[in-house]
């Protein structure tokens, strides 16, 4: 569901036969096909506080999209430009946080700053930073950042705010920004299709956690391929019962295949251990293998004698296991 | 277009570093500020924007201009340091450090080579024997040296102090203008080379593997000392058969002998770099394989892997010929590393 947003009625016009009052605490709010329009007035505060309100209240919006006029700071493309990144300034300096719309084509930043600004060498100032300047933007990207919701931010970047006069024009065309703002919406807004997830397809007969599923998707995406062997799930279901267990057994087939190195190693170390594993001797390797460290225990009354247990860890080849953590073996 | 905006501090207007670059890069849109920090790092501008254009600072550096390297930075016996000169890079390798770095992608170019020069000269002094000085650590020793021209001035420094150490660490294959310097004996050109298909998917917008070693040729022809860096090391099925080739290229292009050094290296990150990568390139084969946290804190491949991969990399390299008191492996414990030489 999409919130949009607007700050001035004039600016909303030509969305509002197509809207329904929506019943809530604050005025402006109205419903639309495929969600809501909210009129915030100027200001940051406003502004921050509507998209907050309605975020808060409706937990289905996913898409937070603001309309709205900018003061141009540098040269732009005319008519609507889709922002990229967001600043704002509080007073004569920018604040370090940024927000990023999503709009990954964006190619266009603007600030939000607090009060109307005036003064030519503080507007070259912020030019630094931004090409285009508002009040608003900012706060509404805020709220959908604070909400971790998509946000995208569409200007028309008008000439200057400096003087009345400008400011009076603006406000005579604000039914042709309007217009530009639905066209704009309908091309790319307007039943626009849920991005689809690549989802992978599960194989039957396992279970996965959410986790399993991450990794079960890495490794696919790792080795390019877009489901796991039949022949290698078969030979999974057949050798285990348990869903989960399978899940297991096969997630680690798939991580061994992805690392032939690791998996070389791992198996020079079994085949190390297996003589003293045998005889009951719990091995126990440093995490991830980074140290030297190996810890043995063994069960003294598994063996026969004292002399018998204490010569078994006597001849644990240590040096031999080092080498392998090591890396040192030369054929994969 | 390159730089579209080009920043200067006031004070430099009239520099004639300044107006050299400037003579280069005509007809951008030219800001006078009063510090480069007053824009550049001020806002979190991110790493995406690069995608548009980038901007340039041409600043003064103040505080420390020469800082010791991190251990393992380069061969041991010799004190390392490492001096800045520019902020950012042109290159694009998904694996860099610098992507975030600076809260900024822009470029800082500082121009100040005289304070430099001066720090480099009584740190020189601390030392009785070599002393190295690295540039590239945080930028591009050589991918924009045709438009900066800040060689020359280094080179007077380094042929009347034949103890200090150069080392200009490149992915470029730009050396028209080292071309126009003489080879200076306590001068390394060095070269970062990775397997070639590694480079194409990874490194965006550095030189192409070959033309790299077709630079290194050139110049090794000419008379520079040459150093190459086989970092970072990343693991595809065909890896050691790529370093094979490469291996065998770099005896082609630049011979034996005028390879000074060969540093090898696993990939690693820390963290932090790790959710960068994430959010610069999602969806990237870089992080679609296993890292464990290492002992250093550092996500690397597990010791397995990486140590298996360093030395076979190290064999492949002693089979081309070249000899083994010139390779060394780069930013690993040491006890890993020498436990097996030993």
């Amino acid at each position: 569901m999409q919130l949009l947003h607007f700050v001035h009625r004039a600016e909303a016009e030509f969305f509002l036969p197509r809207a329904e009052p929506l019943e809530f605490p604050l005025p402006g709010a109205y419903t639309i096909p495929g969600g809501i329009l909210i009129i915030s007035g100027e200001g940051a505060l406003p502004s921050l506080s509507y998209v907050s309100a309605m975020l808060g209240a409706y937990p289905q919006i996913d898409t937070v999209i603001h309309y709205g006029l900018a003061a141009r700071l540098a040269p732009l493309p005319h008519g609507v430009v889709s922002v990229r990144t967001l600043y704002q300034a509080n007073g004569s300096e920018p604040d370090f946080h940024s927000i990023t719309t999503s709009d990954a084509q964006a190619r266009e930043d603007l600030l939000s700053v607090a009060r109307r600004l005036l003064d030519p060498e503080q507007s070259t100032q912020f030019s630094h930073f931004a090409g285009m300047l508002d009040r608003e933007a900012y706060g509404a990207a805020f709220a959908a950042h604070l909400f971790r919701q998509k946000v995208f931010i569409y200007k028309i970047p008008v000439d200057s705010v400096e003087n009345g006069k400008v400011c009076t024009d603006i406000r005579n065309l604000s039914s042709t920004y309007s217009q530009m703002y639905l066209e704009h919406y309908e091309a790319n807004h307007q039943n626009a299709k849920k991005e689809e997830t690549a989802e992978i397809e599960l194989p039957e007969g396992f279970y996965f956690t959410v986790h399993q599923k991450h990794l079960y998707k890495k490794y696919l995406q790792y080795a390019e391929i877009d489901s796991a062997d039949p022949e290698l799930l078969d030979f999974v279901r057949q050798g285990i019962k348990h869903p989960k267990k399978r899940t297991a057994r096969l997630l680690e087939i798939l991580r061994k295949e992805n690392n032939p190195i690791e998996a070389r190693a791992e198996e020079l170390l079994d085949e190390l251990f297996a003589p003293y594993r045998h005889k009951g001797v719990d091995i126990k390797l440093p995490d991830a293998m980074e140290t030297n460290s190996i810890r043995l225990s063994l069960d003294i009354s598994r063996f026969p004698s004292m002399k018998e247990a204490a010569e078994t860890i006597a001849s644990f080849p240590r040096e031999q296991a080092v080498r392998i953590m090591n890396g040192s073996f030369s054929k994969l | 277009m390159i730089f579209p905006r080009i920043f200067i501090e006031k004070n430099l207007e009239n520099h004639p570093a300044v107006l050299k670059i400037l003579q280069k890069l005509p007809g951008r849109e030219i800001r006078y500020i009063d510090s480069y920090t007053d824009v550049f790092g001020k806002v979190y501008k991110p790493f995406s924007h690069r995608k548009k254009n980038i901007d340039l600072f041409l600043a003064q550096k103040k505080g420390s201009l020469v800082r010791e390297a991190p251990p393992a930075y380069g061969i041991s016996g010799a004190p390392h340091y490492y001096f800045i000169h520019t902020y950012n890079c042109v290159f694009e390798c998904q694996y860099c450090y610098l992507q975030g770095y600076f809260h900024s992608p822009d470029m800082v170019v500082f121009v100040n080579h005289e304070e430099i020069l001066e720090e480099m000269q009584n740190t020189l002094a601390q030392h009785s024997g070599d002393v190295w000085f690295h540039a590239g650590e945080f930028s591009d020793s050589l991918a924009l040296s045709h438009i900066l021209d800040d060689w020359p001035v280094f080179w007077d420094f380094f042929r009347g102090n034949p103890r200090a150490r150069l080392e200009l660490r490149t992915k470029s294959a730009n050396i028209r203008a080292l071309k126009q310097l003489e080879p200076l004996p306590n001068v390394t050109v060095s070269f970062s080379l990775s397997a070639e298909r590694t480079a194409a998917q990874f490194e965006k917008k550095s030189s192409p593997v070959r033309a790299r070693l077709r630079a290194m040729g050139i110049l090794s022809r000419l008379g520079f000392r040459i150093g190459i860096h086989l970092d970072p090391i990343i693991y595809t099925p065909s890896v050691l058969q790529d370093y094979e080739w490469l291996a065998e290229r770099m005896r082609e292009e630049a011979g034996i002998n005028s390879i000074d050094y060969i540093s090898i290296g696993a990939i690693r990150f820390n963290s932090d770099l790790a959710h960068k990568i994430e959010k610069n390139y999602p969806g990237t084969r870089l992080l679609l394989t296993d890292y464990v946290r290492s002992v250093d804190g550092k996500l690397r491949y597990a010791r397995p892997k990486r140590m298996f991969l360093l030395q076979s990399v190290e064999e492949i390299l002693l089979r081309s010929g070249f000899p083994s008191h010139r390779i060394y492996i780069c930013m690993e414990s040491d006890d890993l590393v020498y436990s097996e030489k030993e």
